[in-house]
């Protein structure tokens, strides 16, 4: 999916005349996922390749490593992961994917935002929730979000009646399923990656757990090309039906920014499916904001760059981006989606919405 | 109160976890060998399972057919050529076979991520989300059926070993093998159609995981440490004794989960054994010392 991604980018900018009026060639290497693997290839591709754009490799504990092996040599690394933690000098982190002052990168915001507009929509009298269950993988990025996540919750007068962590390893998830299923929500946000998003939604199928839920968010649904795909190891459509999750403004057939329709119809084409959130969207928007960011600024230099993106509003297939002094952007917020009948539909911001959501009415 | 579906959870992945345990233990009984490709081989009779069903549409308990003499084989591929000539002229075989069997579970799952990838898969027939009501509690039937299959395996391994030629020989090796060597037993036979049979048994397991859950090549590790807490709870020198702890650690775990919250699971299954190695050290039902 990564490499989907910036392959498309790569095509659409040497399309429309490269970098400085170079065409854009890729450099790869893969790192395995280990960090030190990771590092030494960082060091390579900037002391012996000598490459003039850096990309971050997938991933946060994979990106902020290599993110200090750049900043040791004055490169900037242009990104898709959470923000640097407060005590780290972000001047060459430029991370346009992301939302400034997200929890954790602000993937899942989205759905309190949603919520919040809960009047916007016409939803047959039925009433506002008044609890949800959230449920998170043990990992930094759960943890910020269990831990922030439940205030912001009652900020909007909903409570939360479950919180829990999870080992996200061979877990068996009835033991889970069965305390949601005791806390009887009138929402609940699922946070899986992969396996256990798979694993979770086809016991809550099994189990008939959406009946007396409103809406229910399932974080795996974001690899859309994979998440209703059984031969890669996803659900089927049917299962995958009603199931909310988060996405880029590229997902919406309304949205026309940047390389969003280029990339759509490709995407489509080729793979039959939507570009993932992350995973192909992410490599491919590190790609285009550092192209449109070179080509407005007319230069490589990344220290005249560091200055720039922090100053000026470029479109890409995320939405706008102005970086803030973090490297994270101020103008990013994710886009809200649902699968409807077999795929994925923007329900919000209601501007680019393409579909109406659709939920279980109570009682 | 502990809801009923997270005890038959618990009992059917306990199950599998038995099966798990079951194939090591032949193979440390036998060759006193501690095996950590085991979960890796499991893996590799999964995926068989699935390219099958995905790519010739063979259903999957029918797949059986193929993937118990391929890993069989395979097995005894690895003991005849691989583990066994190299830990052969060591002294310290049990510590020489850890360092190679490590090794080449690393080698096989490598190997497994560019044949597979890291993505998880699993098995969608259309009977796996068939579910059917027992007393006002949901069951699932093909996890009825995977649990009834762990059963009808551990059985089936019993007569082989209580039974035939081999099972004799296996466990005279178990109990001495210089013995059963001056009584005409062929060890190095014995050894790689044990490790063979252990294969097979994982690969068993391994189908009825991918059947009712997902699995991807970087989880073997994962297996064979869940196997050898199995197999040291319960004990050496029976196959009931690591069925029934399979089934235990199944059901800790679950209703660890449920009591204690999702991030407990672990803890629960190591405080019981450390109980068990305190106040039992054989096991549960364990007639010898697990790490002779």
């Amino acid at each position: 999916m990564c490499l989907r991604g910036v392959e498309a980018a790569r095509d659409f900018i040497n399309e429309d005349g490269g970098i400085l009026g170079r065409p854009v060639e890729l450099v790869i290497y893969d790192d395995a996922g280990e960090v030190p693997k990771a590092t030494s290839l960082y060091e390579r591709l900037i002391v012996s390749d000598k490459v003039d754009i850096l990309l971050g490799p997938y991933a946060t504990y994979m990106a902020h490593p290599a993110y200090a092996v750049a900043r040791k040599h004055g490169k900037a690394l242009w990104t898709v992961v959470a923000p640097l933690p407060p005590d780290e000098d972000p001047t060459y982190f430029f991370n346009p994917g992301v939302e400034t002052g997200g929890i954790a990168g602000g993937w899942n915001d989205g759905f309190h935002r949603f919520i919040a507009d809960w009047d916007k929509w016409e939803y047959q009298g039925s009433a506002y929730p008044e609890t949800i269950a959230i449920t998170f993988a043990n990992n930094p990025y759960g943890v910020e979000y269990t831990t922030k996540w439940p205030d912001v919750w009652r900020g909007l007068g909903i409570e939360p009646v479950l919180v829990e962590l999870y080992d996200p390893f061979i877990a068996e998830f009835t033991p889970l399923l069965e305390k949601v299923k005791a806390a009887k929500p009138d929402l609940w946000y699922h946070s899986a990656w992969f396996g256990p998003g798979v694993d979770v939604q086809k016991l809550i199928v099994e189990m008939n757990l959406t009946k007396d839920l409103l809406f229910y968010a399932n974080e795996a649904g974001t690899y859309a090309e994979w998440f209703v795909n059984p031969e890669l190891g996803g659900v089927t459509p049917e299962i995958a039906e009603g199931v909310m999750t988060y996405g880029y403004a590229v997902w919406s057939e309304e949205y026309h920014g940047g390389y969003a329709d280029k990339f759509r119809e490709r995407y489509k084409a080729e793979f039959g499916a939507l570009p993932s959130a992350f995973g192909a969207t992410t490599t491919f928007v590190q790609l285009e904001a550092a192209a449109r960011y070179i080509n407005a600024a007319g230069t490589l230099d990344d220290d005249e760059l560091a200055s720039f993106v922090r100053k000026h509003t470029i479109t890409t297939v995320v939405g706008d981006v102005l970086l803030a002094e973090d490297g994270t952007n101020t103008k990013m917020r994710f886009s809200w989606a649902q699968y409807q009948d077999g795929w994925p539909k923007i329900v919000w911001p209601l501007e680019i919405a393409d579909a109406k959501p659709r939920y279980t009415p109570k009682g | 109160m502990i809801p009923p579906e997270v005890l038959i959870s618990g009992i059917l992945e306990g199950s599998i976890y038995s099966l798990i345990a079951i194939g090591l233990s032949q193979i440390i009984g036998v060759m006193r060998i501690i095996n950590y490709t085991h979960g890796d081989l499991m893996i590799f009779g999964a995926m068989i399972s699935f390219w099958l069903f995905t790519l010739f549409g063979l259903d999957p308990l029918l797949s059986l057919v193929i993937i118990v003499p391929l890993t069989l084989g395979a097995g005894m591929f690895i003991q005849k050529f691989i583990v066994g000539p190299s830990i052969r002229k060591v002294e310290l075989q049990s510590s020489a076979s850890m360092v190679i069997t490590f090794g080449l579970a690393l080698v096989i799952m490598q190997s497994e991520f560019i044949v597979w990838s890291p993505n998880l898969r699993s098995i969608e027939t259309s009977y796996t989300a068939l579910n059917f009501m027992v007393g006002g509690v949901l069951v699932n039937l093909m996890r009825v059926l995977a649990l009834l299959m762990a059963v009808a395996v551990a059985v089936l391994l019993h007569l082989t070993l209580s039974r035939t030629g081999l099972g004799r020989a296996i466990r005279a090796c178990t109990q001495d093998r210089e013995a059963a060597m001056m009584l005409g037993v062929n060890f190095e036979k014995t050894a790689y159609l044990t490790f063979g049979l252990s294969t097979a048994l994982a690969s068993v397991a391994g189908l009825l995981w991918i059947l009712t859950h997902v699995l991807n090549p970087g989880l073997g590790i994962a297996f064979t440490v869940r196997g050898f807490i199995v197999l040291i709870l319960g004990g050496m020198g029976s196959i009931a004794g690591p069925f029934i702890a399979g089934i235990i650690v199944g059901l800790l775990e679950n209703i660890g989960i449920y009591v204690f919250g999702g991030v407990f699971r672990d803890t629960v299954v190591y405080v019981i054994l450390f109980l068990v190695l305190l106040l039992r050290p054989r096991g549960i039902l364990g007639k010898v010392e697990v790490y002779a």
